[in-house]
């Protein structure tokens, strides 16, 4: 393929870079289940706190990977796809601009002076330049993504009645996404949370804040995987050697995110206060419906696959399922997928319940949540960015992949220990266990006594599943890492292409043609379910502001009036 | 190559749909005829400061409970079976969770606003309040306990029956502020005065005394020792409490001297 020499640079670093930091963000990882099951007893192991270590584990894993990934993915797939050069001027102040974003925040976490968390909530408050790094990050990205624009202006120009190849749509939709949800985070960051660090402003409306975070916080989540759903609409059928069963409904689904990933965000809020009942009820239906897409693809996705496993000599029912390349080498990417596709079956069915209204108050911030969402951002999610980032690289770099019958195995082992993992997580949970706490100094502690027997054992499990994930994740560093030490070959570069998938049913339905009518709908629903909450929060007299709190200590960092 | 939605394709998303409605209309039914629901908007009622228990009729209370960094006050409740509690928390400073375990009682805990909800305690036993949200450093040893008790006819807060820290009527300045910083900076949340020992050693009787450390040697508590231990808590730790580690406060060196004269009086 060609990409021009610049974007192929900062794609290999955007992709690379984030691989180094899994070392950390796997490490601390591990760390949290031996901290949580009481193997390690104390507030903090190698000069690294419980909570700055969980800190950095949701900032790079979940934060920085995703992110990094979702722009180079992005930019690999519009220049293959669309055959146009790419804005250089945006994609690389939106590059530098993501990079000292996060060597600002990585810089104040380990140095102590962020132990906020990835949800960051005030009044705990952390250094000013990690809520700096924080919005340095935001609009980096968004002018990673503007240089995408006008390349597809071109290609339009060029082709006015040609469909958009359905992963332009995928990532183009991703970054709508990512747009809508990042707007309210930056308000936060900018307005509220940067001047409140600084003592400009003495007091903040946390019921504001929270409220902005989840307007952003939830279709978050579909900016993670969105990427992975270009993966699955556009390559695993065929890698699996079939056809994709409906262009139609990938483009359907993807639109459908577009609009419905942003009213969502109380199903996150339902303990909290100062948010009525009915809008909470509203997001609630609101969120159902954005289960429909998913459906839809699973669906497809099964279609396609039975499609290509009968073309290979798949019979019967169920017994075709035996027919797909789960072991093969030279397809090591089908199991990255696969596997990611089947962890998800679980991770979307507890995301229903957690969305569920009152069905929130059984397991709200308790460990089912980690357990929830290590089978989808820690699921499909990574496994797709794992897959793929070898995949990407090692044809960006003209390099060779040696291990892959190793490559092959990493799926599974992973497939088993998140399961292990969010399996000893989702029984603790439904018994009460809380989640983000270092509870081998309390609860899992025979000499304290808030000890709770019934939750030691179920915390074991997830140390057995935090010992296969990292093993699985070794063996992936391994493979990768070896890839960067070979001899690379510069004609291997121009003859890297991405895997496409043919679609079998190839229809022509104009309302999925077409981006604007589905931007009107996302703003106008993010507008109905959002406006009259937000001015109600804002012009409340029963929400008093809120001084802003070190978390080392339980008195004030700021003056109250 | 077709040009219209494969009729299969139509089939799913209609199932899609209804099993999403079929979805809605079950939590819904729950909510409308059995009460389970999620918190509501509060109207006109402000942050209080203070927990505390009233009574409203034979089984129904309402408690007032403030979460803190690092505690619950009030930190116990003993209730008869049966007891309805309406149950309002207030945040003194981060945001806290509160879960009463064994319960589907489960609230965000967020400054500047209160928080609602209602649970009826029908079995005997004890029932772990448990804080969900991180909060700090020593999140992890912020619970209490709520007790209910059988044949009880009047539910109380326990630490309220014990004696309160009360201003003696002359008392040196020096010791007057120090008893106004312990409460002041937190001291409270995790020593006590009435000999306690809940997250950190209990004042009474500490000075004179002899204190064990966690490296296994032992030292009499003395005024350089207390100073010591405001000014660099990590430095003697002693044994037991080595779970919860003491945050360094921003005191001045008057401010240390008055606590230090406070806990020396506290006998």
């Amino acid at each position: 393929m060609y990409i021009q020499p610049s974007i192929r640079k900062i794609v290999l670093i955007e992709l690379i870079l984030p691989i180094f930091l899994l070392i950390f963000g796997i490490y601390h990882g591990l760390l949290q289940t031996l901290y949580r099951a009481g193997y390690i007893q104390a507030s903090s192991k190698f000069g690294i706190n419980y909570y700055q270590g969980l800190t950095a584990h949701g900032v790079i894993n979940a934060l920085v990977l995703t992110t990094f990934f979702a722009i180079a993915f992005g930019h690999v797939l519009i220049a293959y796809h669309l055959k146009k050069n790419l804005h250089v001027g945006l994609a690389t102040s939106g590059f530098i601009l993501l990079l000292i974003g996060t060597l600002l925040a990585a810089a104040m976490i380990f140095t102590g002076h962020a132990s906020v968390l990835y949800t960051f909530y005030p009044p705990l408050k952390a250094h000013p330049l990690f809520y700096i790094g924080l919005a340095l990050f935001v609009v980096g990205s968004w002018l990673s993504f503007y240089s995408w624009i006008p390349a597809y202006r071109l290609w339009r120009k060029e082709n006015p009645t040609k469909k958009v190849p359905l992963a332009v749509v995928g990532i183009f939709s991703t970054f709508i996404v990512w747009q809508i949800a990042t707007i309210p985070v930056a308000v936060e960051v900018l307005f509220m949370l940067l001047p409140w660090s600084l003592g400009w402003t003495p007091e903040i409306n946390i019921v504001l804040a929270r409220t902005l975070f989840w307007f952003f916080g939830h279709p978050l989540v579909y900016f993670w995987l969105l990427p992975t759903y270009v993966m699955y609409y556009t390559m695993l059928p065929k890698l699996a050697d079939g056809k994709l069963f409906s262009d139609f409904a990938g483009r359907f689904a993807f639109l459908l995110f577009c609009v419905l990933s942003a009213p969502l965000g109380f199903h996150h809020q339902f303990s909290d206060p100062g948010i009525g009942v009915n809008w909470k009820a509203l997001h609630t239906v609101l969120t159902s419906f954005v289960a429909i897409p998913s459906m839809m693809t699973a669906f497809t996705l099964a279609a396609s696959l039975e499609y290509g496993a009968k073309k290979s000599g798949g019979r019967g029912l169920f017994r075709w399922w035996g027919k797909l390349p789960y072991m093969d080498p030279e397809r090591w990417l089908f199991p990255y997928l696969f596997c990611g596709l089947f962890i998800f079956i679980f991770g979307g069915v507890t995301g229903i319940i957690n969305a569920s209204f009152s069905m929130n108050n059984v397991i709200h911030n308790t460990a089912w949540i980690p357990a929830h969402f290590h089978l989808t951002v820690g699921g499909p999610v990574f496994l797709g960015i794992l897959g793929m980032s070898l995949y990407l690289v090692e044809g960006l770099l003209g390099s060779k992949i040696r291990n892959k019958r190793l490559a092959v195995w990493v799926p599974y082992l992973w497939t088993l220990g998140v399961c292990t993992f969010s399996t000893g997580l989702f029984i603790g949970g439904l018994r009460g266990e809380p989640r983000r706490t270092n509870m081998g100094l309390s609860y899992v502690n025979a000499e304290s006594t808030g000890f709770r027997t019934e939750w030691v054992n179920s915390a074991a499990i997830g140390v057995i599943g935090g010992i296969i994930m990292t093993l699985a994740v070794c063996l992936f560093f391994f493979v990768f890492f070896r890839m960067l030490l070979e001899k690379k070959d510069s004609k291997k570069i121009e003859s890297f292409c991405l895997i496409e998938s043919e679609a079998y049913h190839d229809e022509d339905i104009g309302f999925v043609k077409n981006f604007k009518p589905w931007i009107i709908a996302a703003v106008m629903a993010v507008l109905v379910s959002y406006s009259i909450p937000l001015y109600t929060i804002f012009t409340s007299k029963n929400i008093v502001g809120a001084v802003p709190f070190s978390p080392d200590s339980p008195v004030s960092q700021g003056v109250s009036k | 190559m077709s040009d219209k939605i494969h009729s299969s394709e139509k089939k799913v998303i209609s199932i899609a749909v209804l099993v999403s409605a079929l979805h809605l209309f079950i939590i819904a039914a729950a909510a409308l005829f059995y009460g389970l629901t999620v918190p509501d908007c509060l109207d006109g009622v402000k942050p209080f400061t203070q927990g505390s228990l009233l009574q409203k009729t034979n089984r129904h209370y309402e408690l007032h409970l403030v979460a803190r960094m690092w505690a619950f006050d009030p930190p116990e409740v003993v209730l008869p079976v049966g007891a309805r509690v309406d149950v309002f928390v207030s945040s003194l400073d981060v945001t806290h969770g509160f879960h009463i375990v064994g319960t589907n009682l489960n609230l965000a805990v967020v400054p500047g606003a209160v928080n609602y909800g209602r649970v009826v305690f029908g079995k005997p036993g004890v029932y772990p309040i448990v804080c969900n949200e991180y909060c700090g450093i020593a999140h992890h040893g912020m619970y209490g306990f709520i007790r209910i008790v059988e044949g009880l006819t009047t539910g109380y807060l326990p630490s309220q029956k014990e004696t309160a820290p009360t201003a003696l009527p002359n008392e040196p300045p020096l010791v007057a502020q120090g008893r106004k910083l312990y409460q002041e900076k937190g001291c409270a949340a995790c020593h006590s005065l009435d000999g306690n020992q809940t997250i950190g050693p209990t004042f009474k009787g500490l000075y004179g005394g002899t204190v064990h450390l966690t490296d296994n040697s032992s030292l009499p508590v003395d005024e350089a020792y207390l100073v010591e231990s405001i000014q660099f808590p990590q430095k003697k730790i002693v044994k037991g409490f080595e779970s919860i580690l003491m945050p360094t406060l921003p005191l001045t060196q008057d401010e240390i001297h008055g606590l230090v004269e406070f806990i020396k009086t506290v006998k």
